[in-house]
């Protein structure tokens, strides 16, 4: 515990252009090591990269296809920042996805006949609601039981992704469906497309919007500078009066509300249905991206974009470069342990703080 | 023969420099004092030498001859022992085994072998210990003779010890003190860190005064004084542990009666405590540490849960009715280190006006806040945006009587207030203290600085396994009484006192 919190203490919070700088050489020797990685597949590196970030940015199709992975990206990883900022680690993102994705398809399915102005909000709020609950669950044990929310989120997640199997395999199937996934959404509820005739849909927006909202709270409302205090230091945040507790269960709430948000964004932009194992990893992913983005949430949309360009081009890379996809993921691994090693290289560089006088 | 010496010795991180060519002799068999505020260099100094750090240049003699110290192992190996402020011992295993822990051995540990070993040492220097009994069961005298001999027991000939009277009793002090003569009587050398001018004096032979990182001054103890000494150390003249002139007191703020408090493993730590405390007073709580102390400060502040027994906060009309809180731990209790000063002073007013409107902090209000109490309180900083984290223990202080004593409290209490602090930043803590007594405010003054707790007080109260022992009139205790009551032992005539008060 003592460990994990020094590691969130000279990781998320300095703020500063060094800040900015240790990401980047962690993502950028990822890269390199990847480029080792398909040298020895046999593949050349730079044909590998050219297709998938040319496919990923610079096709019509392609950057569709990577603002539909940026998006729930985007949102899980603010709820895993701000559950950070408060000094908690939620690795449950998943689980919460799947939540959210449950409570969306819940209230889009349960009122057919409702204007979009109206059910749409109220689909999101589902989702958000579900993947609140979820995240209070292990605030709640963490406050009122001491147990670890590391261990209970990521435990969650089982609990959550067989759920939503059972019940797309029973209470939920849809009626003469060939394999396991629900009853379509109607319009009403769906999250528009943005881009004619790609999967693009409006989630993305939603996700700007949320980064945007919650730097201008981190920067200068109370609730920011409270969940702050706490993250930093809940000892003395508890000495000057604040209500450590209340405050984790909140922010675990809202952390497994955005999160949820990202299920309710596949459910309602995406898919139009609850499938079964529909998330590949975002909740994951996550906790690499808001680690990376040091608790902003405005790098966070930088770094959200950066993995959903190597999801959205993974594929036309292993097709036109012959590279497999199973690199790509090694890049994300190497991504999250390049930026423990500069974590540990940084911690070197700067002399002890308290020297014992 | 010079056993020990420092030449030029200089250490910089990043632009400070925290030696600046010190040089040092130390002669074999004496004990020399090395004085100086806080962040004055002794440690670095001393880290050096014990080959935690390297000195960007300089050199060290041992008997005439330059060596290297490039790892703490390697200062060993030259007979040089650290004795650390806080003991690095492990609390579950047995003297023998932390005196052994780290030694060069075969497969086969023979304990027992081991602890006749250990016997015999600490007999031979007189430092008796019972070898076969596990360190968390020991007084905190006993634990650091654990710590000597363990440097002992690795030949040390050269022992420096930092600041290792902090943690021990009056008495524990006095037999300390005899163990370091006799050390020294069998040729050990011994550098002596400390800031307490009375133990330098009365134990060293020769002693060193560090300032800003440059040696100022050294000479043999028997051709200086006290003063001489502290003028030295900060350059400046500053008095600390005045006795504050007597005040008429107004009505009883603070009624403690009866007060038992249970700490999470089940331990009473209070028990039965009754204590009243009057407007424009000061009553001091002396106590070796872990005797309840915390528990009191956190019970009348409401912070813990109370098994038993009442605590009324009955403040004037005209003070606010508000209690300040000194936390004995600054950087862990009263402040975020990586707030900046402007933040950690509006940590417990942050949600009320004029600081937040509608749930948004007022930017404006709280630099100007901020301004004010880097004036008023005299912090030391460039700007009120500097993380707190930047600043001195002294000045991070400052910041949390800032914020605490800000809207006249009609309470307060401090916890050790002054500690680790260097004297002139102790003697800008106590004179704000002061000013609030004259004020008006009712203070609860716990320290394990008995000096300094005799000297503030107007009342003292001794506190010895959760109960209030006895309390006495500050002004005429003397420290041998009030040394007694914190060890437990009770003079029978003074029984009558404490009824009296209780």
């Amino acid at each position: 515990m003592v460990r994990w919190q020094n590691f969130y203490k000279s990781w998320v919070l300095p703020l500063r252009w060094r800040g900015a700088l240790l990401p980047l050489v962690a993502v950028l020797s990822a890269l390199l090591v990847g480029a080792g990685l398909m040298l020895v597949a046999g593949a050349n590196p730079l044909t590998a990269y050219g297709a998938l970030f040319r496919q990923a940015l610079t096709t019509y199709f392609g950057f569709a296809d990577t603002l539909t992975k940026t998006t729930p990206l985007l949102l899980v990883s603010l709820g895993v920042l701000v559950a950070l900022r408060a000094g908690q680690f939620n690795l449950g993102g998943e689980g919460q996805i799947y939540m959210g994705g449950l409570g969306s398809l819940l209230l889009g399915l349960a009122w057919p006949d409702l204007p979009l102005v109206v059910h749409l909000p109220l689909a999101l709020a589902g989702g958000f609601g579900f993947g609140a609950v979820w995240g209070a669950i292990a605030g709640y044990l963490k406050v009122a039981r001491g147990l670890n929310e590391v261990l209970t989120t990521l435990l969650l997640n089982y609990v959550a992704q067989y759920l939503i199997s059972y019940l797309v395999n029973g209470p939920l199937k849809a009626a003469n469906a060939p394999s396991p996934f629900s009853e379509l959404v109607p319009v009403s509820a769906r999250l528009p497309a943005i881009l004619p005739q790609t999967q693009a849909h409006a989630g993305i927006f939603l996700g700007l919007f949320l980064a945007g909202l919650l730097t201008v709270a981190f920067a200068i409302s109370a609730w920011g500078y409270r969940v702050d205090a706490v993250g930093q230091n809940p000892v003395a945040a508890s000495y000057a009066g604040i209500r450590v507790n209340r405050t984790i269960l909140s922010v675990m709430a809202l952390s497994g509300g955005l999160a949820g948000l990202a299920g309710s964004s596949e459910v309602l932009g995406l898919k139009y249905r609850l499938f079964e194992d529909f998330s590949p990893g975002y909740g994951f992913d996550a906790v690499a991206i808001a680690l990376l983005s040091r608790g902003n949430p405005i790098a966070v949309i930088i770094t959200a974009f950066f993995f959903g360009i190597l999801r959205s081009g993974a594929n036309v890379m292993q097709r036109s470069a012959s590279v497999p996809v199973a690199i790509i993921y090694a890049i994300q691994g190497l991504t999250v342990l390049f930026v423990a090693i500069s974590l540990a290289v940084d911690q070197k560089k700067t002399p002890q703080e308290q020297r014992s006088n | 023969m010079n056993s020990l010496q420092l030449v030029e010795i200089t250490k910089r991180f990043g632009r400070f420099t925290a030696n600046n060519h010190i040089s040092l002799t130390v002669r074999t068999g004496s004990i020399h004092g090395l004085l100086g505020e806080n962040g004055a260099g002794k440690s670095t100094l001393m880290n050096i030498l014990s080959g935690l750090y390297q000195p960007d240049s300089g050199q060290i003699l041992l008997d005439g001859q330059p060596v290297t110290i490039q790892t703490p192992a390697d200062a060993i190996r030259h007979g040089i022992g650290m004795i650390h402020q806080h003991f690095m011992l492990v609390p579950q295993l047995t003297v023998t085994e932390n005196i052994i822990l780290g030694c060069p051995g075969g497969l086969h540990l023979d304990v027992r072998s081991q602890a006749q070993r250990i016997a015999e040492l600490s007999q031979t220097y007189g430092l008796d210990v019972p070898p076969l009994a596990r360190v968390e069961d020991l007084p905190v005298g006993i634990q650091q003779r654990v710590e000597i001999l363990k440097v002992l027991y690795r030949q040390a000939r050269i022992l420096i010890l930092d600041e290792p009277t902090a943690v021990l009793t009056p008495t524990e002090i006095q037999s300390f003190l005899e163990t370091l003569k006799q050390l020294a009587s069998r040729n050990h050398t011994i550098i002596f860190i400390s800031h307490k001018l009375d133990e330098v004096m009365s134990v060293c032979d020769q002693v060193t005064i560090l300032r800003r990182g440059q040696r100022v001054a050294s000479c043999p103890t028997a051709e200086t004084d006290r003063t001489e000494l502290a003028r030295l150390m900060v350059d400046r003249d500053v008095e600390i542990n005045i006795r504050p002139d007597p005040q008429p007191v107004g009505n009883v703020v603070l009624d403690v009666h009866d007060l038992w408090v249970t700490t999470e493993q089940q331990v009473d730590a209070l028990r039965g405590l009754s204590l009243q405390i009057r407007a424009g007073e000061i009553v001091g709580i002396a106590g070796v540490d872990g005797n309840g102390q915390r528990q009191l400060a956190d019970a009348v502040v409401g912070l813990i849960p109370i098994q038993k027994g009442t605590v009324t906060l009955k403040t004037e009309e005209t003070v606010a009715k508000k209690i300040a809180y000194i936390p004995e731990d600054r950087q862990k209790q009263g402040l975020v280190l990586g707030f900046s000063i402007a933040r950690n002073l509006i940590l417990k007013a942050f949600s009320c006006l004029p600081f937040c409107r509608r749930w948004l902090l007022q930017g404006e209000v709280i630099n100007r806040n901020a301004q004010q109490a880097i004036e008023t309180f005299d912090i030391r900083t460039s700007n009120a945006q500097l993380p707190v984290r930047q600043l001195s223990g002294g000045n991070q202080q400052k910041v949390i009587l800032a914020r605490e004593l800000a809207g006249e409290p009609g309470l307060i209490v401090a916890m050790q207030p002054t500690r680790g602090l260097d004297i002139g930043a102790t003697a800008e803590v106590q004179q704000a203290l002061l000013a609030q007594r004259a004020r008006g405010a009712a203070i609860l003054y716990i320290s394990t600085e008995l000096e300094e707790v005799m000297a503030m007080s107007d009342r003292l109260g001794v506190l010895y396994r959760g109960q209030l022992v006895d309390m006495l009139d500050a002004g005429t205790a003397t420290l041998e009484q009030v040394g007694l009551l914190m060890a437990g032992i009770h003079p029978g005539a003074s029984r009558g006192a404490m009824a009296e008060f209780l």
